[in-house]
């Protein structure tokens, strides 16, 4: 067993960090009494992933699926519940979260590599290989601003697989991450995620192409409204997402 | 994420910052060294004929000993917790230790005052200072001066996320603080009574003490007093720590 999700609870203070001067909060009593209480993301989740899996994360905007990612990856505390996760987790949540764009691809990948987990050595070791995986060799010294973003995601992909490659992470949490990459691109991902993981590495993968999520993930997480609907084949699990999204 | 790892992140992070900073600006490096001297002129012009401050040795360097410490803790802090909100991304995003974040601009503009010290090392050749084996105890103070600002950031950081209006309350202090800091004057010069409790009361004047003991008068540094010295600040260190940790499981619901 890698991740053990029991009864677990996650909502937010719809009032949160006030982000309006004070006297606008205190003129404005109504505003104020709308803006109480808590919402519900996730609600009761009892979820077990043995190591070796590939699992997708499916469900409508909105569902739940980045919460649940972030209460696996240790972000969110649960309100309530027990979250255990055997291994280091990397996640792969927002592109280029923590980057310098401002800075060369090299300095980056050091930066980006780090943040995964690689150490100076590995990643000077693995350099050459991440650059020519997301077919940038001789670009190193380029600043990443100057970059797509088609070629931004395609280098801090890149950086994850080799996290992966390098086995440097036990549990790697993907959402949304071949948005804006090409098909080219898209074959080669696809084809490490089929090669590169353990079978003590576990991936989880939220994202909205099923195409995608039919071939690298044999399980897949149906989560609609905060709550796990059902969780088995992937197939089984898309045509019951369609059949309720066709019901709407 | 072991020590080890953890260093190596604040190592590539504070990097990261401190070139982007550079690379924002035409003059880059030339400014740390800039700022300050201007500042000392302007201070030295207009304090420099009050009869209790013209007797103070090297009053030029007493200045710029004063100013670079006193800009140090102010722009760590203030820099701490604005980056700490813009971090928002980071935070969501990937598993990196919160306290790195803080600690990451510590050790940014750690590097600046270890550049501004260098400058005064330069200057005080140059003008005379009496360097001794007191200048061994500087380091003394830099732990110090960091272990202050930490613990600082570490209370704004931790609060900024729960109360915006903060880090304008923390900028007025600042202001307030720059005149109960001895940065163009000494402590002594306030006369005894409530002034000088407050004066002595400000962690800063201690370490700014101990500084210009060690990079300008050459010692003798006496013992008691250099652990006085570096009680309060390790006293926020820890208070600071204390709240962060406590309110840490909060922040990412919260920015």
């Amino acid at each position: 067993m890698t991740i053990q999700l029991r009864a677990v609870n996650k909502s937010f203070m719809v009032s949160g960090r006030s982000r309006r001067p004070l006297y606008r909060e205190l003129m404005n009593v109504h505003s104020r009494q709308r803006r109480e209480g808590a919402r519900e993301v996730l609600k009761s989740i009892d979820l077990e992933i043995e190591k070796g899996s590939r699992v997708a994360v499916i469900g409508r905007n909105g569902a739940g699926k980045s919460t649940l990612l972030r209460v696996m990856a240790g972000i969110y505390k649960p309100n309530s519940g027990k979250v255990r996760v055997d291994g280091r987790v990397c996640c792969f949540l927002e592109p280029g979260a923590g980057v310098a764009p401002a800075l060369s691809v090299r300095d980056n990948v050091f930066l980006y590599a780090s943040l995964a987990g690689l150490s100076y050595r590995e990643t000077k070791k693995s350099l050459p290989k991440i650059l020519e995986f997301c077919s940038l060799s001789g670009q190193e010294y380029t600043w990443v601003e100057h970059l797509s973003f088609g070629l931004q995601q395609r280098l801090f992909m890149s950086i994850l697989l080799e996290t992966m490659r390098l086995k440097r992470a036990e549990v790697f949490l993907f959402d949304e991450f071949l948005m804006g990459v090409d098909q080219s691109f898209r074959n080669r991902v696809e084809d490490a995620l089929t090669r590169f993981p353990s079978a003590a590495q576990i991936v989880l993968h939220a994202s909205h192409d099923h195409e995608l999520m039919l071939r690298t993930c044999p399980q897949a997480i149906l989560i609609d409204g905060g709550t796990i609907r059902r969780y088995g084949a992937t197939g089984e699990v898309l045509d019951l997402y369609r059949q309720e999204m066709g019901a709407e | 994420m072991s020590w080890r790892h953890f260093l190596y992140v604040l190592y590539q992070t504070t990097r990261a910052s401190f070139l982007t900073q550079e690379k924002n600006s035409s003059l880059g490096l030339i400014w740390h060294l800039l700022n300050p001297i201007l500042m000392t002129a302007v201070l030295f012009t207009v304090f420099s004929n009050v009869e209790s401050l013209r007797k103070i040795d090297h009053y030029q360097l007493f200045i710029l000993i004063g100013l670079i410490h006193y800009n140090f803790f102010i722009n760590s802090t203030t820099r701490s917790s604005s980056y700490f909100l813009t971090s928002r991304s980071l935070i969501l995003n990937t598993t990196v230790p919160l306290e790195l974040l803080v600690l990451r601009q510590t050790c940014v503009e750690g590097l600046t005052l270890f550049i501004e010290v260098m400058l005064v090392l330069v200057l005080g050749i140059f003008m005379g200072a009496k360097f001794g084996s007191a200048l061994l105890a500087y380091p003394i103070v830099f732990f110090g001066i960091l272990a202050l600002s930490l613990g600082a950031s570490l209370f704004l950081c931790g609060l900024v996320v729960f109360l915006s209006d903060l880090n304008y309350i923390w900028g007025l202090l600042c202001r307030m603080l720059f005149f109960i800091t001895p940065v163009f004057f000494s402590p002594e010069v306030v006369g005894e009574g409530m002034a000088r409790i407050v004066i002595q009361m400000n962690p800063l004047t201690g370490l700014i003490w101990l500084a210009r003991e060690a990079l300008l008068y050459g010692g003798p540094i006496d013992l008691a007093h250099a652990s006085q010295a570096l009680l309060g600040p390790f006293l926020v260190l820890i208070l600071g720590g204390m709240l962060f940790h406590a309110v840490k499981p909060k922040i990412p619901d919260y920015i």
